[in-house]
């Protein structure tokens, strides 16, 4: 578990589109910036573990000038303290935040979180496949869709 | 004559002019100076040629030519002009000059020029006018001619149409003329045909002799029309002349005649009665359905047909029938008939045919009238004949059922009457006499003397039956009512009649009636009738008694229903019951109705609690056995008596016991305060039916209590039972949901792990190799915990230990005592509360709780320097509440209720699973109790929940 804290994307290239991902699970966060890395995409990629430091994360660059706002934001639905629903509405009622494109990557399949998520507007609803093949399928998409 | 005006300012080529122009002899010349006087001779003389100078001191020679040729545009003018004047000459022409010529030419030469042109111009405008007077001529022809006409070119088109051709076309001529073409007028249907007979017929004309084409038309606005056409060909030119005579008119009288026709003969076609039509030669015309059915010879075969052919189905022979009477005078015909009526013009007869229908034979009756023509001649006749076999047996069945009623009146002793209505006479037979006691011829022959027979009660009745019968209002009139026997007696009489003849004004001429004899049959209706009052008021009651919802009130109004038709003064209603005691038979009054309404005394505590031993001992054992219990009041023990005369004066009594499921229950009872009656037995066994169904009653209504009861309880426990499954299916639902969502995720990481691994395998980057397996080897540890957790959660509430009565306490020293490692390595103060109530729960479960609050009272100690626990119990109103509070980290107050949510979790920082509270709460519920949180961020955390106590 601690190797996760340590492990870092590489990030020699500068000025990369910046993904926020939000996923409480520290193996689905590894694996996720590894299928990044395994494609080649290059990209920023930031992760934080609930949705309150989501929202301190994309509130930050109102003190830090230097600090970006993400080109996407790829959220997970359960999340400890603020839900990825409450993260999505917080992000929508925002005036600076709106425009950001928010994906959601969820196990849940259930109809309600759907319809949920795309009554906050969300961009889009994947839900997080078994088979490691479709993750990279999956990947590849949001990359091409939303940031490339 | 030609006759010239010649102007010129110039008098001596006037004069030279004038002899040399007449010196022909054909020509006179009046000659002028002056342009206005020239002017003035126009208006007096008719000339054929003006020759006028162009050189004019007044005015120009162009300049009266203008003037010439607005007032008379078909003069002739020549102009004389100087030479090289070419430009003069040009306007000359323009301006309706009809020759020029140039002055300065030899004389001779001029004038025999001038005379050429000037018979050349008069030669010319004679043969203009008379053309012009010939088109005048013929265009009036073709405009009067009164009929429609039209020129027709060599292309088809019309040319020329005339104001005939516009009425009937409805076009004014300048939209036909060059435009439309003589076969748009025809209908399209007849079009291909008129033009190809036009074609051939025009083509070979040799004369001009018109041809004749009837065809239909069409006008502007498409309605139809009908004419005759006639096309002839203009000679020497390409032309044709077409002439249109409209006969739409004419087309629709015949049509109409043609349609009114054919109607009549539809008529006659359906009439129902078989009818026939023949021409005044006595051929058929007409043979219609019904006589096709009728005989069997269907019109194909007979019309056309003369010589009395029609007359062979019905007798097999050609032979006059009834029609021929209409046509011919051979009065002889009249003998093959039963009878010949006649009515204005027509003839009724009837006849028996035996051929008809096979041989079958049948009764016919026949009408045969003559039909005119306009002049009011004879053109031919009309026969309908009907079959009337049917109305001839009936009329023979009606003599016959005539006798036949005679004999049953006479055999079913019945009197019977017959009267003449405008004369008052009666007939009557010899029973009506003996039923009065008297020999028939005895009785009166007048109905008045009948009127003071009748019973004078009666008689209002009796007039009134008749009258409304006689009014018309009924078809005939029958009553009840007494007559008087000849001893003075009145005998019960049942009497019907009917009028049998009325004049044209609908008055009665003719009534006839019988009567019966009821003496017998009224005496046993009355006793009948008696107890169908009793009947019927026990049915009311029954029916109250089935049917009030209210079953006391449904009990008092079949008592009165009863009351009212037995003609009593009282009802009541006892109930027995044993002393509880002593065992003596008492009665108590329940329910009553009384005439006069004092219902009340009854509730007098002189009438509660009898005991049948000190009233009449014997009456226990009577009424038990079921007998009833009646006769007059002075015939009653003497105890009962005094008794019952404290409340009512009661003449005679009946009381009949109320058995209520083999049980003698009590009585029911009727009073007379004013007759001493004899009870007969059907009044006792109706009075036993009430009784029965108040028996029925009172069973009824104590079932329906008990009944309600059950079934409310019933209703309540399916709705318990219903909502608890509801709750366990949506909590089944939740958990399922919940468990495959978290195994979901695990399998998530295990699968990318794997994929990722495959890929670090192939590279044979060792590094990462370990990451990707210690990623997998903790992942599946996760999801191996979630499982257990998951199934042990499924546990708690299906495999249960029974309860057991158990002091909290102990619970918490056996808590305390398993999680001390724990606590001694938070270095966690702890404090324990005393006196703590007996619990009725599942002990291992309670620990169970106890240890998960304290150990996640450790875990989320945060920074506290002074880690404390308190565990302790408070009262809230009649509840104990146990609580775990710490100092710890606290809950943000909007995670409270989330925290109880399976696998949720704060964050991660605290290492668990998330399902500790899930199941602390699940163990909680099981027993009925209730689980909250008081906690802020920062400021600790109290966990509080109830059970259920001793």
């Amino acid at each position: 578990m601690m190797m996760v804290q340590e492990y870092k994307y590489d990030r020699n290239v500068e000025n990369l589109p910046l993904i926020l991902l939000v996923e409480d699970d520290a193996t689905h966060a590894m694996l996720i910036m590894r299928t990044f890395e395994r494609l080649d995409l290059p990209v920023d990629l930031d992760w934080v573990k609930d949705g309150e430091e989501a929202l301190n994360y994309l509130h930050k660059h109102k003190d830090e000038r230097d600090h970006r706002v993400p080109n996407l934001i790829i959220l997970d639905l359960r999340l400890p303290k603020l839900d990825g629903h409450e993260v999505l509405r917080e992000i929508r009622q925002s005036e600076e935040l709106s425009a950001i494109p928010v994906v959601i990557l969820s196990t849940s399949k259930v109809d309600e979180d759907i319809l949920k998520a795309y009554t906050n507007r969300a961009n889009g609803y994947l839900v997080k496949p078994v088979d490691f093949d479709k993750l990279q399928e999956m990947i590849k998409y949001l990359y091409t869709n939303w940031v490339g | 004559m030609i006759h010239v005006l010649m102007v010129d300012d110039d008098p001596i080529i006037l004069d030279i002019a004038k002899i040399y122009l007449e010196r022909s002899g054909d020509i006179r010349v009046d000659i002028n100076q002056s342009t206005a006087v020239a002017m003035n001779a126009l208006q007096t003389e008719a000339y054929d040629v003006i020759i006028s100078d162009y050189m004019m001191p007044e005015m120009d020679g162009i300049t009266f030519l203008k003037t010439v040729r607005a007032s008379y545009p078909d003069i002739s003018f020549i102009l004389l002009t100087g030479r090289g004047k070419e430009e003069v000459v040009i306007e000359a022409l323009n301006n309706g000059a009809d020759y020029y010529l140039q002055k300065d030419s030899d004389t001779e030469v001029l004038f025999a020029e001038l005379s050429h042109h000037i018979r050349q111009a008069a030669e010319k405008r004679r043969t203009e006018r008379a053309l012009q007077e010939s088109e005048e001529y013929y265009r009036t022809i073709f405009e009067n001619s009164g009929t429609a006409m039209a020129i027709v070119d060599e292309n088809g088109l019309v040319s020329l149409a005339n104001s005939e051709a516009e009425k009937i076309f409805g076009y004014i001529s300048e939209e036909i003329e060059g435009k439309i073409r003589w076969d748009a007028f025809v209908a399209e249907k007849e079009q291909e045909r008129l033009r190809e007979y036009f074609r051939a017929n025009l083509r070979n004309l040799k004369t001009a002799a018109p041809h004749r084409y009837e065809t239909e038309l069409v006008d502007r606005w498409g309605n139809k029309r009908y004419g005759i056409l006639k096309a002839c060909p203009i000679s020497k030119t390409k032309q044709h002349v077409i002439s249109i005579t409209d006969i739409t008119d004419l087309k629709r009288a015949e049509d109409e005649v043609r349609q009114t026709q054919q109607r009549m003969m539809n008529i006659i076609e359906f009439l129902p009665d078989a009818t026939f039509v023949i021409d005044k030669n006595g051929k058929v015309i007409a043979w219609n359905r019904a006589i096709e059915v009728m005989t069997g010879l269907r019109k194909e075969d007979i019309i056309g047909k003369g010589d009395y052919a029609y007359a062979e189905p019905f007798y097999g022979t050609k032979r006059p029938g009834l029609i021929d009477i209409i046509v011919s005078d051979d009065v002889g015909i009249e003998s093959l008939y039963d009878y010949v009526k006649r009515k204005n013009n027509t003839v009724f007869a009837e006849a028996f045919v035996p051929l008809l229908y096979d041989g079958k034979g049948a009764h016919l009756w026949g009408a045969a009238s003559p039909l005119f023509d306009a002049e009011g001649d004879i053109v031919g006749a009309i026969e309908t004949v009907r079959d009337v076999t049917r109305w001839k047996l009936a009329e023979r069945e009606l003599q016959e059922g005539e006798e036949r009623l005679n004999f049953v009146i006479e055999g079913a002793n019945l009197g019977f009457w017959d009267r003449n209505m405008v004369t008052g006479a009666v007939v009557r037979n010899r029973y009506y006499a003996e039923m009065l006691g008297y020999s028939s011829g005895e009785l009166e022959d007048h109905v008045m003397a009948w009127e003071e027979r009748v019973h004078p009660e009666d008689l209002p009745g009796v007039n009134k039956a008749r009258q409304d019968h006689l009014d018309g209002k009924t078809p005939y009139y029958e009553i009840e009512h007494r007559l008087k026997h000849r001893d003075g007696q009145w005998v019960w009489v049942y009497s019907r009649g009917k009028v049998m003849e009325r004049d044209e004004m609908g008055s009665p001429l003719r009534m006839t009636g019988i009567i019966q004899d009821l003496t017998e049959r009224k005496e046993a209706e009355n006793a009948l009738h008696k107890r169908d009052h009793l009947l019927s008021a026990a049915a009311v009651a029954s029916q109250k008694l089935l049917t009030s919802a209210d079953h006391d009130l449904g009990i008092e109004e079949a008592l009165e229903a009863i009351g009212l038709s037995a003609g009593v003064d009282d009802v009541f209603v006892f109930e027995n019951f044993d002393d509880p005691l002593t065992g003596e038979h008492l009665t108590s009054h329940r329910f009553g109705w009384s005439r006069e309404m004092a219902t009340s005394v009854y509730s007098s505590p002189a009438i509660q609690n009898l005991s049948y031993g000190s009233i009449s001992p014997d009456w226990y054992e009577i009424l038990s056995s079921g007998k009833p219990i009646h006769g007059a009041m002075r015939e009653f023990p003497q105890d009962v008596q005094e008794l019952v005369e404290k409340f009512r004066h009661f003449v005679s009594a009946l009381i009949v016991p109320v058995i209520i499921e083999d049980r003698f229950w009590g009585i029911i009872g009727l009073g007379d305060c004013h007759s001493e009656r004899e009870w007969d037995s059907s009044e006792i066994s109706i009075l036993r039916l009430v009784a029965e169904s108040i028996g029925g009653a009172i069973i009824h209504s104590k079932k329906d209590v008990l009944l309600r009861e059950a079934h409310d309880d019933l209703e309540m426990r399916v709705r318990d039972r219903t909502a608890e499954l509801e709750a366990k299916n949506a909590e089944m639902e939740r958990f399922v949901y919940t468990i495959s969502h978290d195994l979901r995720s695990p399998l998530f990481t295990i699968q990318g792990f794997v994929g990722v691994l495959k890929e670090d395998t192939r590279r044979g980057d060792q590094e990462k190799i370990d990451i990707d397996l210690q990623m997998i080897e903790d992942v599946t540890t996760k999801m191996d915990r979630l499982l257990g957790e998951s199934l042990e959660l499924s546990r708690i509430g299906r495999v249960a230990n029974p309860p057991e009565d158990v002091s909290f306490g102990s619970m918490v020293k056996e808590a305390l005592d398993l999680t001390l490692e724990e606590i001694k390595q938070g270095r966690v103060e702890i404090s324990v509360a005393r006196d703590w109530p007996v619990v009725c729960v599942d002990r291992m479960r309670i620990v169970e709780v106890l240890i998960n609050l304290v150990e996640n009272s450790i875990k989320y100690m945060g920074d506290q320097e002074r880690p404390k626990i308190d565990i302790g119990h408070q009262k809230d109103g009649d509840e104990t509440v146990f609580f775990v509070q710490d100092n710890g980290r606290g809950i943000d107050p909007d995670q409270h209720n989330k925290v109880f949510d399976l696998f949720y979790k704060i964050d991660n920082e605290g290492g668990g699973s998330g399902a500790g509270l899930a199941i602390v709460k699940r163990i909680i519920d099981v027993h009925g109790g209730r689980i909250w949180i008081e906690s802020d961020r920062d400021k600790g955390c109290k966990i509080n929940f109830t059970l259920p106590c001793r």
